[in-house]
Order: C-alpha cells, then structure tokens, then sequence
C-alpha cells in the first residue's frame, strides 16, 4: 500500500545571526491512511517544525527547507511554490493543522463561524447559507452547546477548550486527508484535555482522516496512537509500533525519558531518573551521535561514527550504535 | 479531622477568601468571587501535602493565603500554634523566614537584573541575617552548592541560565532563610520533559536533608502523587477529597476525583487500553455564580436531584479519607 504522506530525508534550517540553526536533519517517516500516528519529543527537537513544513507553513527567510520530499498522495509538494494554487488546496483543504495554542491561533477580530465558514467557502465552493449550515453542524459534532448562538461569538468568548474544540471542528470541516494536531492540549487543563482529544479521536473516526499527534507528553501518545515516532534535536531516533516502543524501548533516549516520568499507577517510592544535560545546541551539534552527550551508555559506545537508523525489530528501528533494551540500563518502571 | 498538638506544623480552619466583584463608577460591589470557600486540613511536619485541581479552582488562592500574600476573609491559619490569619502586616514580614514560596514560572520570577548571587541573597538583607559580608558570601555559596548549582554561578545573571536551573535558583532563594515550611506552586509545569525529574528529585532530596514540609500545588496528579503524603483535590473553592497517595489512587471515590485521575494518561499502551476512562462534559462553572449544593453536580454523572440542594460536607468514610460527596 502507499502510503498517504510520506516524508524522506527531509532538513530544514534556519539562518540566525548565530548560525545556520539544523531545525531538522534527514528525516522520514510515512502515514498509512486512516492511520493515528504519534511524535514525540522536547520543546526544540524539531517536531513542530517538521509538521510546519508538510504544509509549508514555514517563514522563508529565516527558514529554508534545503532538501528531501514530502510526498503526499503520489506528489512531492516541495516542488510547488508555497503560495501556488496547489498548495493552497492542500493546506485546510487536504491536510489540516490543529495548533497549540487555541488563543492566538484564531483571528480575534473575526468570529469563529466566520473563520470556520471561510474554509468553508474556499475550498468545498459553498455559499454563505450553506457554509453557515455546515458551521453550525460541525459545531455541534465537537460538543459546543447552542451552536446556531456561540457561532456569533468570537474567539475571546470562548473558554480554551471550547477554542480547542473549535478548532477541530475548523480542521474536519472540509473532509482532509490528513491532520496535524501540534501540542493540541499542552495549554489546557488534564480535564479538558482528555475531553478535547477524545472529540478528536471521535472526529477522526467519523471522517477517517489520518492523525498526526505531536506532543511532548508520553501518556497522550500511549493512549491514542498506533504508531511512534521519536524525535531528538532535529532527527528521529526511534520509530516502532506503540506497543513496541514502550514495552521494549530500544535507543537509549527513550529509555531516559519512561524513567524519567512520574507514572499513576506505580509504587511511590521509586527514584525518578533525570536526564543529566541539555538538550543540545542546534547550531553546533555534537560530533558522532546526538545524544552521546547526554547518554548514560556513552562510556561503553566506542564508535566514532554517526548511527543509522537501524532495524531493530519487526518495523521498529533505533539509530544507535549499541544493542540496549530497557533492562540494560536498569529497570524501566 | 484529626488534630495532634505536637507534630501539626500547620492547620487551617474553614478558610474563606472572597474577592469582591465592583461595578460602575462608583466601584459599588455586586457580588463576590468566592475563590476559597471554607477550607480546612492540617500539614504535619516534614509532610508533603498535594493540593491538585484545574486552573481556576483556588489552590493557588490557598497557597497565597497561607504566606499571608493575601488577606483571608475569615478562617484561622495556625502556624506552629500561632494563628497568623489576623497578624498585622508588619509582623507578616518576620513570619516569611519560616515560610516561603517557590513560583511557577522561571523567567518571571527572577529579576533580570540582579545576579544570581544577589537574588539569592536577597531575603538574608532583608531579614538581617549573615551581616558579616563574608559569612554572607558563604551562606550563598553553600546555598548554590545544595540545589546543585556551581558556586562560580553566583555573578551570572538570570538569563544566562537554563529554565531547570533558574528554577534551581528560585529554590536557593526560597531556603535561604532555613524555613520550615515552603509553599511550591506548579514548580515544574513550566519545565522540559526531561528536566521536571531533576527538580522533583531536588525538591525531594531537601525534604529529607532539611526536614522542610511542603504544600504542593500541581495539577499533574502522577507528579503529586509521586511525592506528597497526603493530597487534597479541590473544586471550585472546595476541598472535595482528602486521603494519602496510595487511597487516592487505589480507592477515589468522589466522581471528580475519579475523572480526574482518568484524564491523566499512563506512558503504557497495554495499561491505557484497559483503562475506564471519564470523560466529564462542559467546563469548570464560574465561581462568580457557582452552582447550588454540591459544586460539581452540573457536570456529575452520579449526580441526583438532592445533590443541588446543599453543600455537602467533607465527611470521614475511612481513617484519614475524607470526602465531600452524598453519593459515596
């Protein structure tokens, strides 16, 4: 099957009066259709930059996407310009972006069934009375109370979840092949954010889009996603199943990270292990591997190569030199 | 709930704080904010208490309380057998050596321009500690040296630090006047992933090597209960549930603190597919109008018609566990 997005090598930088900042560096990874699939990492690992770029939403200048494809549905969209036609029918149209932050995310003088009907309008070529039919019944499919009323309303009377769920309704409106939902709960409450994602999983189901989850919390990946992809300073360092990364992580940064958080459902007493370090300066990356500095196997790790990302098991890769499961290092929870 | 004279560091009793609501030129009041409604637990030395909620349900409010940043409506707030919610503001000051906080926000909370050294060094000046300007160098230095910061550091200035560093330093300046009890509001929300252990570690080692008692305010409850004793959850300016770490999570019983723990997701997806998951419908209600009767009845799967009919008291259903809910 071929897949609906895929992304190969793709590196992306940005030229600051510092240097020329390596945002993202080589990497691919692909989506089955229909398909919910997770990125983890930091705050700075080029996760959301890497999204940014399927759509071209990057500012060029500073940015430059300086190689690689993305291919969705059998074309590279790099090859058209970011204000061409095309790609203004694949962005909102096709592939949708769910953001972060539900608060400037929106236009603020505008109201939200205006800014929901504009898509609307542009792509599905409705007209005002039926985009506005449309709206209302999208509103009511995420859950906001009286929608024909809060359709008036604008973004600042609306609470950050309700915003969020806006949003979702705003992304689905126009039936996309794909979704991108960058940190979509980060900003809210545990409570809205377990309402707000499972309106997006209900969403997702309902009009079988594929899902790209891009958070830095580990729960909502484990919860939602099939599929995982790892990410550390501009590259992925493991990809597998969902099931596969966390009961059997393999590159020794994904390890650090499941030891590093507390979990529910565990016994008090255990010692959280911190990953010792910062994360790296993009500009002047580490020679070798990314994470050797931070890495509590450095001492064992003689190469003095660059890892591949390399089978590790069946669809489950880890770009590390060694052979570490969780029990090497110890215990995982 | 239960009193011991000896080892209670702190007690607080039906502690109110309203807000007032003005209105028009003249500022006439026209309603009150309830942010606080009648709280009371007690905090034995050397314990840590979670206190855990959504935005807005008034935790912070009992935490700022507490240090006397506000003035409480009514209640009593014993500290060390002293009730402190009526002392004048002039002695408030000398009661800060004993309690202290440390923020939220990393950036905000330092002064940009004073040296690390100078900003943990400040409440000494302040409460007149440490007057010889050598013993005055050492205290700082050794300060820096307990949160694990390089004592060569004391001359930088806040933003040549990292985000987990400066939160290091906020640490520093809170324990700079030996207290015993510290307020830690959201310290690590604001952190990276993979930092937030090294702070909680800290915190941690502190506790043991000091013997200080914290008052945690988080809404992360995997992080509360990875380090408080006890946890309080609080709604809407209510306390809801109060039982130990373990209870908490083995037997919740209030239907808010049960949603609440569903909503945190657990890094497994093997656990998380075996899950019971509570989705609550709507938001927080305003606490300008809250509901009548029980707080949360509006969004309450549980709930029944007696439910709006009056507050429910917080009731002991088990050795410390107590609960305010009719339905339990």
């Amino acid at each position: 099957m071929i897949p609906l997005l895929e992304v190969k090598n793709l590196k992306v930088i940005f030229n600051t009066m510092a240097g020329v900042v390596k945002a993202v560096d080589g990497v691919s990874y692909y989506i089955d259709e229909g398909e919910v699939v997770g990125l983890v990492g930091e705050s700075g690992c080029g996760k959301s930059v890497g999204q940014l770029a399927v759509t071209q939403l990057i500012a060029m200048p500073p940015g430059k996407i300086v190689g690689g494809e993305i291919v969705f549905e059998g074309q590279d969209l790099l090859r058209y310009k970011d204000d061409s036609s095309r790609m203004r029918s694949v962005r909102g149209g096709k592939i949708a972006m769910i953001f972060q932050e539900p608060m400037t995310s929106f236009n603020p003088v505008f109201s939200i069934g205006e800014q929901i009907m504009e898509s609307l309008m542009l792509h599905l070529k409705l007209d005002r009375q039926a985009a506005k039919q449309r709206a209302i019944e999208l509103l009511e499919q995420v859950g906001i109370p009286d929608a024909k009323v809060r359709i008036n309303n604008y973004p600042h009377q609306f609470s950050g979840g309700m915003r969020q769920r806006a949003m979702i309704a705003m992304a689905v409106s126009c039936h996309p092949k794909l979704v991108i939902a960058d940190e979509p709960t980060t900003a809210l409450d545990v409570t809205t954010q377990a309402q707000v994602l499972e309106i997006m999983m209900d969403m997702t189901e309902k009009y079988h889009n594929s899902l790209v989850i891009v958070t830095h919390n580990l729960g909502v990946v484990a919860r939602y996603a099939r599929r995982i992809y790892v990410m550390y300073a501009g590259r992925i360092v493991e990809s597998g199943t969902a099931d596969d990364v966390f009961s059997d992580p393999r590159h020794p940064y994904t390890i650090a990270l499941l030891r590093s958080v507390p979990r529910l459902d565990e016994e008090r007493g255990r010692q959280l292990f911190p990953i010792t370090g910062l994360p790296p300066n993009l500009i002047d990356m580490p020679p070798n591997c990314i994470f050797k500095p931070r890495c509590s196997l450095a001492s064992r790790c003689i190469a003095e190569t660059d890892p591949e990302l390399r089978q590790v098991g069946d669809n489950h890769f880890a770009r590390c030199h060694l052979d570490v499961r969780g029990e090497t290092i110890g215990n995982i929870h | 709930m239960e009193t011991s004279t000896d080892n209670t560091l702190l007690e607080i009793k039906n502690l109110k704080m309203y807000f007032p609501v003005t209105q028009g030129i003249l500022r006439r009041k026209v309603g009150d904010v309830k942010a606080v409604d009648d709280v009371s637990f007690t905090i034995k030395r050397g314990e840590t208490l979670g206190l855990v909620g959504e935005s807005g349900c008034g935790k912070t409010t009992v935490g700022r309380c507490i240090l006397r940043i506000y003035q409480p409506t009514s209640g009593q707030i014993i500290l060390e057998g002293q009730d402190i919610s009526r002392l004048p503001w002039n002695k408030v000051r000398g009661l800060r050596r004993k309690m202290q906080l440390v923020f939220q926000d990393p950036y905000g909370s330092l002064d940009p321009r004073q040296s690390a050294g100078s900003i943990v060094g400040e409440p000494l000046k302040i409460h007149h500690l440490y007057p010889d300007p050598q013993e005055y160098k050492q205290r700082v230095e050794e300060l820096f040296s307990l949160v694990g910061l390089d004592t060569e550091m004391t001359n930088r200035y806040p933003h040549e630090f990292s985000g987990g560093q400066r939160q290091r330093i906020g640490i520093a300046r809170a324990l700079s006047c030996s207290p015993s009890f510290v307020v830690c509001d959201e310290p690590i929300s604001a952190l990276d992933v993979s930092i937030q252990a090294q702070i909680i570690n800290l915190l941690q080692e502190l506790q043991n090597k000091l013997g200080l008692t914290y008052l945690l305010i988080a809404h992360d409850l995997s992080v509360v209960r990875h380090v408080s004793d006890n946890i309080a959850v609080m709604y809407l300016g209510h306390i809801v549930e109060f039982t130990d770490w373990r209870e908490l999570y083995e037997n919740p019983l209030m239907p808010y603190t049960r949603a609440l723990l569903s909503a945190v997701p657990i890094p497994d997806p093997r656990v998380e597919r075996k899950r019971e998951r509570i989705i609550l419908k709507g938001d927080v209600p305003s606490p300008l109008n809250p509901p009548s009767g029980c707080p949360f009845y509006p969004r309450c799967w549980m709930a029944i018609p007696d439910c709006s009919k009056e507050v429910p008291q917080l009731r002991q259903v088990a050795p410390n566990h107590m609960v305010a809910c009719i339905r339990v």
